[in-house]
């Protein structure tokens, strides 16, 4: 009895100490098995928010895309307003979903949008997209499922081109050949979208020279500038701008001089460099100032006054393509006024916003005056009318004594118009005119503005301002404030700008520089063939495209012909168009002066005279203290879009 | 050879001519420079100038660009922006899953409450199961008798 007692007790510890032993062996082994799990566990946690980061990337990118091709194509906000007005997070626009095969699926939408108060060149979208790993299959985001949500928001704008701060821009291959320093005179900067290539010598090129690599281009283009032009120092190019003998010195950027201009660095510098001729480029707030040859290898000082010329790198990357805006959809002409709408309803809805010069003087178009609300008084047109208008001299009104007509209705002329100005009668714009066709101008041109044509514009004689700006003068601020209340003409083709004497277009020249196989077929952002311009074909208008239809109307033929006759040698507007800026000019001797921008997409410019000068009015320049040009007379506009901000919402798995 | 690289400088910029645009020349031989026209001279022009809107069809606008053709490529944006995507509800459902993960996520528990009662409950059995077997197998202990 007593030995089994002492048994048992023994057999009561053994269990105690059994108990204890697993226990601390399966605190052990499930403290082993958690520690070497967790970095599987992490592991996993890991790829997932990664994936997921991607997939939600690759929503946002592909809803970006979905409102940037088409804004891209139409440049107007239109659809976009119908399309994303309204969206919320719990109202998404334009949702999609995608399986991205073997990693998992995202869906993308709209979850906000709004125009910024007072802007109406932009738009702000938010974009939400969640990527997931859809384990159940059922192409639907569950809870359960590693997730994770993205918002992007991005501003879509209509802004300023940067073509516009050129005097020469093509959306091709530049190309001049056989100038010399005496006969090519540029005061002002060149690009091309594509290579530049000066041949069998160069013209003075006082600017900077900009090429870029353009792939949709056939061949496509690497971005190269072939050699280095010949350019005046700062000291010639001084001599140059203050002898009276110099044609068009007026014209002619100012050369910088830090006395003027301010010392480089300073705040008088930020104002004015954008404005002044400097030869020896470097770089100044951390951007260039001065001409420079600047191309895909990079931005390089350079020197070329006839000797061996010498090149200094001065920042090593490379340039970008500038996209061209577009003009094709004008629109109706019955369209009602609408100043985020098509060319005819922005034209029709202009209204003059400067209530003041720089000078502190009156602006007398100010939508605030009591005299500019009427467009005609005592059904004279008024002058002063707040919005677009365009007047001719007819010297048929009023029993033969004349009288100004205008040709405009509310900023949009329903037809094709010949403008012809003289001094004393010059033509009179204000503000941006819509016009259903062709214009055919030459003559003496007063008031700023720009002309939109439908089709073409026809230049048949020189064009020159009544009032032209005087860019010299020791006092910047005075030089600018005169200036701004110059004369201004813009000319946008959605057509071609055609230069010269239509009617005596001969196959050599300069149609020859205007059809197949001069001119190429190039590639769509999407990669499809567009056809080369062919100045033979008859388009939709019913006549060949480098045609005017004024030459053909009964109302206008007699007049084209005398007028054109008379050729082309000086040219005051800036130049746009989507296709051809081309012709004959300097047909009367003398040479062609282009005292502004040619901007186009092939050029075909055959001059019969020499020297051509090319003068760049700075008054389209945006400095980068304003962001603004003086003179902003709704000129062409280029889509842009800039992601603004990213927003990791989180990652999930419960 | 000297030949030969001549000819292949001249093919070269043969072809290098062919590709380049912008050109701008000089008056052909055989042509005259025609005079600008005086003030007066286009003073006598200017009439008013425009033209007959119903004279030629202008109703469509010309749009050869080709901007508008289809696509022909299959780059990856288009594969992003068409390949397989699905309007709708699907998307919008998955959005909304979004949308209502953005609340403060509820932390479970429900369930730390559930493991919490079972491991008492489990601990309370362990040691109620152990102090009934102890009872049955370990004799109590001897008390003195004085």
């Amino acid at each position: 009895m007593k030995r089994q007692r002492k048994h048992s007790k023994k057999r009561g510890v053994a269990l105690l100490v059994t108990f204890g032993l697993m226990m601390m062996i399966t605190v052990a082994a499930t403290s082993y098995i958690d520690r070497a799990t967790m970095s599987i566990r992490m592991a996993r946690h890991n790829t997932y928010e990664v994936q997921t980061t991607h997939l939600c990337d690759a929503g946002i990118q592909a809803a970006m895309l979905t409102l940037w091709r088409p804004f891209k194509q139409s440049q107007i906000f239109a659809d976009m307003d119908t399309q994303l007005t309204g969206a919320a997070e719990a109202n998404p626009k334009i949702s999609t979903t995608t399986e991205l095969t073997g990693v998992g699926r995202y869906a993308s939408g709209v979850i906000g949008f709004w125009q910024p108060s007072g802007d109406n060149y932009a738009r702000m979208v938010v974009i939400r997209s969640i990527g997931w790993i859809d384990r159940n299959g059922n192409g639907i985001a569950d809870s359960g499922e590693p997730r994770k949500t993205v918002d992007v928001t991005a501003e879509f704008r209509l802004a300023r081109s940067r073509v516009f701060d050129y005097t020469y821009f093509i959306n091709n291959f530049g190309w001049m050949e056989g100038f010399t320093q005496s006969n090519l005179i540029v005061n002002g900067d060149m690009r091309s979208n594509g290579n530049f290539s000066f041949l069998s010598g160069s013209g003075m090129i006082n600017g900077s020279v900009v090429a870029s690599a353009n792939d949709k281009l056939i061949p496509g283009a690497a971005g190269l500038i072939n050699t280095s032009p010949y350019k005046q120092t700062d000291a010639a190019y001084t001599s140059t701008f203050n002898s009276g003998s110099t044609p068009h010195r007026t014209r002619m950027r100012q050369p910088y001089d830090p006395a003027k201009h301010g010392a480089i660095g300073s705040a008088t510098f930020a104002e004015w460099r954008d404005y002044v001729f400097f030869s020896n480029a470097q770089i100044a707030g951390e951007r260039i100032f001065g001409a420079a040859l600047e191309d895909s290898n990079g931005s390089r000082a350079w020197v070329n006054t006839g000797g061996t010329p010498t090149e200094t790198m001065i920042d090593p990357r490379p340039t970008d393509e500038i996209i061209m805006p577009d003009l094709r959809d004008f629109g109706s002409t019955t369209d009602s006024a609408d100043i985020n709408g098509k060319r005819y309803a922005r034209s029709k809805a202009f209204v003059d916003e400067k209530a003041a010069f720089l000078d502190g003087t009156a602006n007398p178009n100010y939508m605030g005056n009591a005299g500019s609300q009427a467009e005609y008084i005592a059904g004279v047109p008024n002058v002063n009318y707040k919005g677009a208008y365009l007047d001719v001299w007819d010297s048929t009104l009023n029993s033969g004594a004349g009288g100004y007509k205008r040709v405009s209705n509310n900023g949009v002329v329903d037809s094709s118009v010949l403008l012809i100005g003289t001094d004393a009668k010059p033509i009179r714009i204000h503000g941006p005119v819509a016009i259903k066709g062709d214009a055919a101008i030459g003559g003496t041109i007063q008031g700023q503005g720009t002309l939109y044509t439908e089709r073409n514009v026809h230049i048949i004689a020189s064009v020159k301002y009544k009032n032209p700006p005087d860019f010299t003068g020791s006092n910047m601020t005075t030089m600018i404030n005169t200036a701004e209340k110059k004369d201004f003409l813009g000319l946008a083709a959605s057509g071609s700008v055609i230069m010269g004497d239509t009617t005596s277009f001969s196959s050599t020249y300069p149609l020859k520089y205007m059809t197949p196989p001069f001119t190429k077929a190039r590639l769509d952002d999407n990669g499809n063939t567009i056809p080369a311009f062919n100045a033979n074909e008859v388009d939709s208008w019913g006549i060949k495209k480098y045609q005017s239809l004024l030459e053909f109307d009964n109302a206008t033929k007699a007049a084209y012909k005398s007028l054109a006759a008379g050729g082309v040698n000086q040219i005051d507007a800036v130049l746009y168009t989507n296709f051809v800026g081309g012709g004959n000019v300097g047909t009367s001797g003398g040479g062609m002066t282009l005292n502004g921008t040619i901007i186009s997409r092939d050029e075909a410019i055959v001059t019969w005279s020499l020297p051509i000068r090319m003068n760049y009015d700075v008054r389209i320049r945006e400095r980068e203290v304003t962001k603004q040009p003086l003179i902003d007379l709704d000129l062409p506009r280029s889509p842009t879009i800039l992601r603004s901000t990213w927003q990791d919402k989180g990652f999930r798995m419960d | 050879m000297k030949n030969l690289r001549k000819l292949v400088a001249i093919l070269a910029t043969v072809a290098f001519a062919g590709m380049c645009f912008a050109p701008i020349e000089d008056m052909p031989t055989g042509e005259t420079y025609h005079p600008e026209l005086s003030q007066s001279q286009m003073e006598q022009l200017q009439g008013g100038g425009v033209a007959d809107p119903t004279g030629r069809n202008s109703s469509a606008p010309d749009l050869n660009s080709g901007a508008t053709m289809p696509n022909s490529n299959s780059n990856a944006a288009d594969m992003l922006s068409k390949g397989g995507g699905v309007a709708g509800s699907s998307a919008e459902l998955s959005l909304k899953q979004a949308d209502a993960d953005q609340g403060k996520p509820v932390p479970n528990k429900g369930a730390n409450f559930m493991f919490a009662g079972l491991f008492i409950i489990i601990g309370l059995a362990l040691v109620m199961g152990v102090r009934a077997y102890l009872d049955k197998t370990v004799p109590e202990m001897p008390t003195s008798k004085r």
